[in-house]
């Protein structure tokens, strides 16, 4: 297809590409897995701290001496790299800081699925109804870690911190 | 328990989850008016899978009652008049007013501990709970 | 030959620099916006997880005064420590 404005010819893996990169798709992701990572944050915050110490606990490759640690401060990483990432401010750092836990996630179901560990719920909305296997949770994670590929390779930002702070920029 | 006699007092609440575990609740606590809760209680924990999987597990729980001398008409016609739901769904609420989502969930004092913790867990919370007792009292 | 005003091109040189100073600053300007708004989102939302869980914990101790009354008990009562199990059968 030629683009009569450009004139250069539109191959179906450039149009995948432009539409890949495309800032709205960024927004897009940006929203979608920004704030699917406060929920999970804010759904662990309301439930007791015991409560998340016994979500950590059934994942028992976890070594005990850090369950509490992770059962602290697991909902804050989430709720507050979530919320970068959601208003754009530092995407790039938050976006990385978002894939290493993702990254985390989808290591942890993978050796939960190899031991044969049974896991009914994985917890990682806490109690709000959402009840999902560690094999669900893998393919998710996986998904949201390919998502977060635009946002890493994006060309310019809109509707976010970093592009309002860039717009007087030289 | 036996450990700390005197010191520490168990109150069982039953935190029903599924209709399974209702039957067993409400079976156990009219057992409890045969003077036979205790008996019965332990007795639902040794045959867990022998009735856990029955989607009406009660002909079974009643075959167990024979074995603790139970009046079993009794004790059906209690389950079946459902008398015992109100204090099922009484405990129900107030676990729920004490944010308890999953069982065993266990309050020493005011330290919360859930799910199946070790005995060594158990009692070194208790151990605290007591020496801080004791230090407010003294 | 002519020579060249010098002038003329020391004003254009200066202008350009003048202008680029102006737009480094305002950049500065808009760097330490976003810093501050930004983080004034996180510590907000951050704020609300603080409060969401401290409401949600506040009344507990005191709910778990009482209620003992009418249910099976083990041990001594008035006893210093008061275990609450909440367990299910099934």
């Amino acid at each position: 297809m030629l683009d009569v404005h450009r004139h250069e010819v539109l191959t179906p893996q450039r149009r995948w590409r432009r539409l890949f990169t495309s800032p709205w798709v960024t927004v897009l992701v940006r929203l979608g897995v920004g704030g699917l990572f406060v929920l999970a944050g804010f759904s662990k915050l309301i439930l007791p701290h015991a409560e998340v110490v016994a979500l950590v606990q059934q994942y028992t490759v976890i070594p005990p001496a850090l369950v509490p640690l992770i059962a602290a401060c697991l909902p804050w990483l989430e709720v507050i790299s979530g919320t970068a990432l959601l208003i754009g401010l530092y995407t790039t750092p938050a976006a990385l800081l978002i894939a290493a836990q993702l990254l985390g996630f989808s290591l942890l179901m993978l050796v939960i699925l190899l031991r044969g560990v049974v896991i009914e719920d994985c917890g990682c909305f806490g109690n709000l109804g959402w009840h999902e296997t560690p094999l669900q949770v893998l393919i998710r994670d996986l998904v949201m870690l390919a998502l977060l590929w635009p946002v890493l390779r994006r060309q310019r930002d809109v509707w976010s911190f970093d592009a309002w702070s860039q717009m007087a920029s030289p | 328990m036996k450990r700390f006699e005197g010191d520490v007092q168990l109150v069982l609440y039953p935190f029903v989850l599924n209709s399974r575990s209702e039957v067993a609740t409400q079976a156990a606590l009219c057992a409890g008016e045969q003077g036979k809760f205790w008996d019965f209680h332990r007795m639902l924990y040794r045959r867990q899978a022998q009735w856990n999987h029955l989607a009406n597990p009660l002909d079974q729980l009643l075959e167990f009652a024979t074995g603790i001398e139970l009046d079993t008409a009794a004790l059906k016609s209690c389950v079946q008049s459902g008398r015992m739901l109100k204090i099922i769904k009484a405990d129900q609420d107030y676990g729920s007013s004490l944010q308890v989502h999953s069982t065993p969930t266990l309050f020493v004092n005011n330290q919360r501990i859930v799910g199946a913790q070790s005995e060594v867990e158990l009692v070194r919370t208790i151990r605290q709970e007591l020496t801080r007792a004791r230090r407010t009292s003294s | 030959m002519a020579k060249k005003p010098k002038t003329r091109e020391g004003t254009v040189s200066r202008r350009q620099q003048r202008r680029e100073a102006e737009q480094k600053q305002a950049s500065w300007r808009r760097q330490r916006q976003r810093m501050l708004l930004g983080g004034l989102v996180l510590v907000l939302v951050v704020g609300v997880g603080i409060a969401v869980r401290t409401i949600q914990q506040r009344n507990i101790p005191v709910r778990l005064q009482g209620a003992v009354d009418n249910h099976y008990t083990k041990g001594a009562a008035g006893a210093a420590v008061v275990v609450k199990e909440f367990s299910d059968y099934g």
